[in-house]
């Protein structure tokens, strides 16, 4: 087999925007052989160079993902350098880093910047006034420059995404690519047609773990990545935008701050998007050391559906006994004919809960989904199409799922994993469409919390801001 | 006090409350759950390759007895290469995450002595140097990291991988692959194999050929996984 051989371009082309290990950039070829390539490069000034594991107040660190010590790995003796060698385990996915290995970054402007004609809109919809003063007020902070970080804090079906257009837009204009990142691979799934179809001229593509290695490198004007993507782009983009920050799990918390520094040009502006922010948040953002705007109005104008909390009994003794509790029974009922995602607290109960509502009603068409669930996109496409009756669910699903006229409900509502945020994000589930712009929300407990006390207080004030 | 994750799932090891942990100097490296689902590769078997479920010789095992000059390699396994453990050592091995080497040293070393108590030298099967760059390192000498490792061979032949052949072809491409470092003498020893995974045998075969015509009284091995034929 012959051999490709790499030329200065190939390699301009793949590490625009991005800082990329030798492996990663001749991830089709033949890493060793080009490694002169990178050298000659590097001397030419054309890369930086740096080591892909470095020594930071005495302590090493992976200078991709930043982890420290703890999670490094040790090779006694290394087949490259033959000494004793680290290399990462929290970015080991995405290619190894070694302290014998580098990071290569371009030392140039990128290759490809977006044309003149990639900020059209090809948008024809309507901002409401919520969502127009949100959107002027990011373009004012986008142009003065003033702010490195803005929050925009948006109730569930606020139609977050659109509000950013303009901003998208004007920056594509001055012609600097824009990064948008999300925790969730099924969130880039969805947003990336959305940006597509929203601006016709640009190129969009998406970035997530798994996609084939041609795409893996390539440009675009507009890009949604996965927090791990984001990893790969080094100090190229001047706008930034997270998509449900509060959705990062805690502990990936330092490690998106991490990559977003990383990703960040040296003059940027990164927005954090979100329905729930975090106390803390909320606490700067009212004292304006964190800019800020707040939309408390559904697109549609309606209120946010105010959550029922419903007392179940021992709910888990009623499903082991194959009995359905007599609260969900009457939630059920009312619901007539009306799809239903109900959302259980663990794994374990998705089946249980199945049964027993076959049990209650032979015909009754369910599925149940969770995160290691290989169907998982398929079910969700069914009880979109209509063709379930009753989604069962664990949390997966509380975010990024819009569903004309679905009635909400937990069961065991009590359990930790439903958090204020949780439980604000499944109530915004319901009533999102201008048709059905209002629906069921119950969360059936045994004991309730102050967790969802104070979901359903946060629910009522936002509904109280605009009235 | 520093959280521990399971080296497989990357979950905290969420420890019950015992006597033990506070004797225990280390933590374990895998969950229970993660460590439920590696299948000891132990009882009844093939007396040679250690095959599960088979009497007395396997007929694989019988073929090579037939065809080959030398005794056959005597060889036991850790563990079955069920799904979880074909995860797990592509993560080792391409993937490159040395250190779940860990989840075998030890437990290798036990199994050597307690089948093969008068091994006199370990010898980890090497791979070809331009693999072992590209790797970065050799995972049969990591799996014998806690033995008294001697890399007395070289692999010279082979640059396509095992895994991606079959059957016939594993055989061409292993045979004549390796040659022992000068000077090593193995008359009259027995001599200790370390792999990551036995299919076929083929590599373990070879890799005990020239051990056998330098004169060595007995070749054994031993190795992480072993795959499992398909039912007959």
């Amino acid at each position: 087999m012959e051999e490709y051989k790499y030329q200065r371009k190939d390699v301009a082309n793949r590490i625009q925007y991005r800082r990329l290990l030798a492996a990663e950039i001749f991830y089709d070829g033949d890493e060793r052989e080009h490694l002169p390539l990178l050298e000659q490069m590097t001397a030419e000034g054309l890369l930086r160079k740096e080591p892909a594991i470095h020594e930071e107040k005495g302590t090493l660190r992976c200078a991709r993902c930043g982890s420290g010590k703890h999670f490094l790995g040790t090779v006694s003796k290394c087949g490259r350098c033959g000494e004793k060698c680290f290399y990462c385990r929290a970015c080991l996915m995405m290619g190894r880093t070694t302290s014998c290995g580098f990071l290569y970054s371009s030392a140039s402007a990128p290759v490809q910047r977006p044309g003149p004609g990639a900020g059209s809109l090809g948008w024809n919809g309507e901002l409401s006034a919520g969502q127009r003063q949100a959107a002027e007020k990011l373009l004012h902070c986008f142009h003065s420059g003033k702010s490195r970080e803005f929050l925009l804090w948006a109730v569930c079906g606020a139609g977050k995404t659109e509000m950013l257009f303009p901003l998208i837009s004007e920056s594509l204009k001055k012609g600097d690519a824009v990064m948008l990142c999300t925790p969730r691979r099924d969130v880039v799934q969805e947003l990336e047609p959305r940006l597509k179809q929203a601006f016709p001229e640009a190129e969009t593509a998406g970035f997530y773990g798994g996609k084939s290695p041609e795409s893996r490198f390539s440009y675009a004007d507009i890009a949604v990545a996965t927090t791990h993507q984001l990893l790969r782009f080094y100090k190229a983009y001047a706008l930034i935008i997270i998509d449900e920050v509060d959705a990062f799990p805690y502990t990936m918390d330092k490690k998106l701050q991490y990559a977003v520094h990383q990703a960040a040009a040296d003059k940027s502006m990164t927005v954090y998007v979100t329905a729930t922010p975090s106390r803390i948040q909320q606490r700067l953002a009212s004292s304006g050391s964190l800019e800020s705007a707040v939309v408390s109005r559904r697109f549609h104008g309606g209120d946010l559906p105010v959550p029922r909390l419903v007392w179940a009994g021992n709910w888990k003794k009623k499903i082991e006994n194959g009995r359905l509790p007599k609260a969900l029974h009457l939630f059920l009922k009312e619901a007539a004919g009306r799809q239903v995602l109900l959302f259980v607290p663990a794994v374990s109960w998705l089946i249980p809960v199945q049964k027993v509502l076959k049990k209650w009603q032979e015909n009754i068409r369910t599925a149940t989904v969770h995160s290691q669930e290989e169907k998982r996109s398929e079910r969700v496409k069914m009880f979109r199409e209509g063709s379930l009756d009753v989604l069962i669910t664990t949390t997966i699903l509380e975010r990024g799922i819009t569903i004309e006229n679905v009635q909400v409900a937990v069961l065991g509502a009590e359990d930790a994993v439903f958090t204020e945020t949780a439980l604000i994000q499944i109530a915004g589930r319901a009533g999102r469409s201008s048709l059905y712009p209002t629906g069921m929300v119950s969360f059936f407990h045994y004991g309730s919390t102050r967790e969802m006390k104070r979901s359903v207080r946060t629910i009522v004030q936002l509904n109280r801001r605009n009235s | 006090m520093k959280d521990y994750l399971c080296l497989m799932c990357q979950e905290p090891l969420k420890q019950p409350p015992g006597w033990l942990n506070v004797f225990q100097s280390r933590p374990p490296l895998l969950c229970t759950g993660c460590r439920s689902l590696l299948e000891a590769a132990s009882g009844e078997g093939c007396c040679i390759c250690g095959h599960p479920s088979v009497e007395e010789t396997c007929s694989d095992c019988a073929d090579r007895k037939k065809r080959n000059r030398f005794p056959p390699v005597v060889q036991r396994s850790l563990y079955t290469y069920n799904s979880f453990m074909k995860s797990l050592i592509s993560q080792f091995k391409y993937r490159g995450d040395a250190e779940l080497s860990l989840l075998f040293a030890d437990d290798l070393l036990k199994l050597a002595r307690r089948e093969f108590p008068d091994f006199h030298a370990a010898v980890p099967v090497p791979l070809h140097p331009d693999r072992l760059w590209e790797r970065g390192f050799n995972q049969a000498s990591l799996l014998g990291q806690k033995f008294p490792a001697e890399e007395l061979l070289i692999r010279s032949g082979m640059s396509t991988k095992q895994s991606k052949s079959s059957g016939k072809d594993r055989r061409d491409n292993a045979e004549g692959a390796f040659t022992i470092k000068q000077p090593a003498d193995c008359s009259k020893k027995h001599i200790l194999l370390i792999d990551d995974i036995y299919t076929t045998g083929s590599t373990i075969e070879a890799a005990a050929l020239p051990f056998w015509e330098a004169g060595a009284l007995r070749v054994s091995a031993v190795t992480a996984a072993r795959a499992l034929k398909k039912a007959p």
